[in-house]
């Protein structure tokens, strides 16, 4: 059974229809990119995932449960946890307090747990250590996704969803994260990518979906979909 | 109608003190003028340009100790001190402007407060001149020599001068000026690119309200003939806003219609004086939620339920678009480029947004411009239109080099945008927001003689918005509130009003995003007609499939560069421009 399962999702944005009937799962474990052009819909999806967009029709269940219903903040507790595009990290708050708004919100989270979470992330990052008394907004792109993502990962989630971690940061950086969430999807957790570079997207993932308008116009093995000719016309025409 | 309107007021002021029981009553009704007066300045300025100001019982008060000290200690008659008191208040109203546009929202808030502060603090301290607390004493009244029937008379000029007050009001709102105060409102640098001068407007407007404010100080100054400097503290500036907030932000008759509920709760909380603030708060509390549109909102929902007013459906089809224009396009005879960049760089704390691009639409052409996300695509805009001035390089429209211009400049020469982001105007109609992208025909005084000879410029100028509305097809909504109406309609609704700039170069920004296939369809029909009938179109659109039907020329931006153009097969081919959507290939 997929640990996400997005049925006949229909999403409008202020009365403007967004996304058509999408259907996407993500098992345990794997690494699904969804990739398209800017404005095809990919932002909404992964807001309508995480309840911060309200689904038109259609259903989102999360490990079993129907979570079309919760508010944002109860779908994180449950371990789906979004990184939003744009990092959206607290510009006055130090590394460390920024790593901490999230996972300081979650029950039984002890201040033990909380100091090998810290650590597990400053392992993962070294240059997050490196600057852990920093205000959020002193760094570069590169280090605010990191900490973005690992600010996520201290909340440890069953499901990592991402928008566009790639978005203006150079190619080396971007390889670094990819080469990241494949290392934790082999740790046995679950992403969900979404990304507009979409070789270098579905180069790393298990499963792919490309979207165009709203609509998915392709999905399957990543192999198939890189050798596909309509891939590129999805995004030029 | 307009002028049956004014001549029964007249009649009324007229009358009033003839009729009335005791002279208490007239007193009362002067109060309410005062008061009115007063309001109506905060109404354009609050209501309209969305300038709070709670300073405003200081431009009351230096009105009223400017003609008091004249008249008293240098015995100036009445008639010459009324233009000397108004001219101060001109220039403190200016200066307060000039603070305006450096301060808003909150920020303009609290230095109007200050401002208000100062002045009563002045007043009260100052005591040489102003007399302090004790007052400034025999301040003439203004009583034509008559002690029987000085407040008679009194009442006649102060109720002539608010129905003047009111006139020009009621041409400010129905005119582009107030049109163009809403547009300020809403969003300034939108405001620019329908051709205004906000920060002149916004300058303006405080003159008027404080020269508004300045007259109802000089009323009261001559109605008692003693001036306390606790006339003009915070209680005056709240009263203002209170009879503005209760008789409804923003409508025309609601500062008479909040001055007459504030005298009138202030006769009733006399008798209660130990909670008559307690009173007062409620009723705010009360306007504020359950009526927030004042009484002129609660007037106009009891007369739309009884006339009940036809409403239109909930979803109304668009029209089939009509083919014939309004009036035929300014066509661009030669053969230079209507829009030249050359060189142009953006920088943002360090980071280069536009990369020296280089750029040119010929006369005639679509021309679209694309690129991924955070290509620089927005920024690009921004330079052209004026919004954001670029660092370095040349911009020339239709040959004339504009890189220096303001954006109300280069709207006025011919370059009219869209919005990704719809920028309707929520408190105009449909027509109304159409006839924002008119241009002037003119000035303000011509406009006012003609506004009060008849409503003919008002007709024309409404006519050839229904014109262009029916040109996309959504005439039928011409008078339907835009927040009402679907997504698609607000779109053509804002078309239409960038056509009615009458634009030489059309920039449209996401034209069918959120369309539905046949509406996008028209939008492309729509693109193709404008282009037949020698417009010039920049496009910029995230649909690949309409871009590359609609479009004579590409040019792909990434990472602020300029990375390749041509027709759009060439572009679809390009590998560089591959790259730059689906990343790198090995």
């Amino acid at each position: 059974m997929s640990l996400l399962s997005v049925k006949g999702l229909d999403v409008a944005f202020g009365g403007v229809p967004v996304l058509h009937g999408i259907d996407l799962d993500v098992e345990a474990g794997s690494l699904i990119a969804v990739v398209g052009a800017n404005g095809a819909g990919k932002t909404t999806l992964l807001r309508a995932i995480s309840r911060l967009a309200p689904a038109r029709t259609g259903s989102i269940s999360f490990d079993g449960h129907d979570i079309g219903h919760l508010p944002p903040y109860a779908v994180a507790r449950r371990g789906l946890v979004h990184v939003p595009q744009g990092r959206q990290i607290v510009p006055g708050l130090s590394v460390e307090q920024n790593l901490l708004v999230g996972a300081s919100n979650l029950e039984g989270m002890d201040s033990a747990t909380l100091d090998d979470l810290l650590a597990a992330e400053y392992a993962r990052f070294p240059v997050l250590a490196e600057r852990r008394h920093i205000p959020g907004e002193a760094l570069s792109g590169g280090e605010q996704q990191m900490l973005a993502v690992s600010r996520a990962l201290m909340m440890r989630p069953r499901l990592l969803i991402l928008d566009e971690p790639s978005l203006g940061l150079a190619p080396q950086i971007v390889r670094s994260i990819h080469g990241t969430l494949r290392q934790l999807t082999s740790e046995g957790m679950a992403v969900l990518l979404v990304e507009q570079v979409a070789f270098a997207a579905l180069r790393i993932s298990d499963r792919g979906y490309v979207i165009q308008n709203g609509r998915i116009a392709m999905s399957g093995a990543p192999d198939q979909l890189l050798q596909d000719p309509a891939l590129v016309s999805h995004y030029l025409g | 109608m307009r002028h049956l309107r004014y001549l029964l007021a007249a009649i009324a002021i007229a009358v009033l003190p003839l009729v009335a029981p005791n002279p208490y009553l007239v007193t009362l009704a002067q109060d309410v003028a005062i008061v009115a007066m007063g309001a109506i300045g905060l109404n354009i300025l609050l209501g309209l340009s969305g300038q709070l100001s709670l300073g405003q019982a200081g431009f009351v008060g230096l009105a009223a100790y400017a003609t008091g000290l004249l008249a008293t200690k240098y015995q100036w008659p009445l008639w010459a001190t009324l233009p000397v008191s108004l001219a101060v208040c001109a220039v403190a109203g200016g200066l307060m402007g000039l603070v305006a546009l450096r301060t808003r929202t909150h920020y303009l808030a609290m230095v109007t407060l200050a401002f208000g502060y100062i002045f009563e603090v002045v007043a009260q301290r100052w005591v040489t001149v102003t007399g302090g607390a004790m007052g400034l004493l025999g301040v003439p009244q203004l009583n034509f020599g008559s002690f029987v029937n000085g407040s008679q008379y009194f009442f006649w000029v102060l109720g002539g001068a608010l129905l003047l007050v009111q006139m020009l009001s009621d041409y400010v709102m129905d005119s582009r000026i107030g049109r163009g105060l809403h547009a300020i409102k809403e969003s300034e640098s939108f405001a620019a690119t329908v051709g205004v001068d906000a920060a002149a407007w916004r300058c303006l407007v405080f003159v008027a309200s404080a020269v508004v404010a300045g007259l109802s100080g000089y009323f009261f100054a001559h109605q008692s003939g003693y001036l306390g400097s606790d006339a003009f503290g915070l209680e005056r500036n709240t009263a203002l806003l209170i009879a503005v907030v209760i008789g409804g932000l923003g409508s025309a008759y609601g500062p008479i219609l909040g001055a007459l509920a504030l005298i009138g709760l202030n006769q009733f909380t006399a008798q209660f004086y130990e909670v008559s603030y307690f009173i007062f708060g409620a009723i705010l509390l009360l306007v504020m939620t359950v009526f927030p549109g004042g009484i002129a909102g609660l007037l106009k929902t009891v007369r739309d339920f009884l006339f009940r007013r036809a409403s239109v459906g909930t979803r109304p089809q668009v029209k089939p678009w009509k083919e014939t224009e309004p009036q035929p396009l300014a066509a661009h005879g030669s053969t230079e480029p209507v829009l030249e960049l050359e060189d142009v760089t953006k920088r943002y704390a360090g980071v280069v947004a536009i990369d020296s691009v280089s750029l040119r639409v010929d006369a005639g052409t679509v021309h679209a411009l694309i690129g991924p996300n955070g290509a620089g695509k927005s920024t690009l805009i921004n330079a052209i239109t004026g919004l954001g001035l670029a660092d370095s390089g040349r911009i020339r429209f239709c040959g004339a080099d504009i890189s220096a211009l303001k954006p109300h400049r280069r709207a006025r020469l011919g370059l009219a945008r869209t919005f990704q982001n719809l920028q309707l105007i929520a408190s105009l109609t449909v027509a109304e927001n159409v006839m924002l992208g008119l241009p002037r025909r003119h000035g303000p005084v011509a406009g006012l003689l003609r506004w009060l000879a008849s409503g003919r410029d008002a007709a024309e100028e409404r006519a050839e918005a229904l014109q262009l509305l029916a040109a996309v097809g959504i005439e039928h909504l011409a008078d339907e509130m835009p927040a009402g109406l679907p997504y698609g309609h607000r779109k053509l609704c804002e078309l239409a009003r960038a056509l009615a700039q009458k634009p030489t170069l059309l920039l449209l920004d996401e034209p069918i995003a959120g369309l539905n296939e046949q509406e996008a369809a028209e939008v492309g029909a729509r693109i193709l007609s404008m282009k037949a009938r020698g417009m010039t179109i920049l496009l910029v659109e995230h649909n690949m499939g309409f871009v590359m039907r609609v479009s004579d020329h590409v040019t792909v931006i990434d990472y602020g560069r300029k990375i390749g153009e041509g027709t759009p097969e060439q572009v679809q081919r390009d590998p560089a421009v591959i790259a730059a959507y689906l990343g790198d290939a090995q």
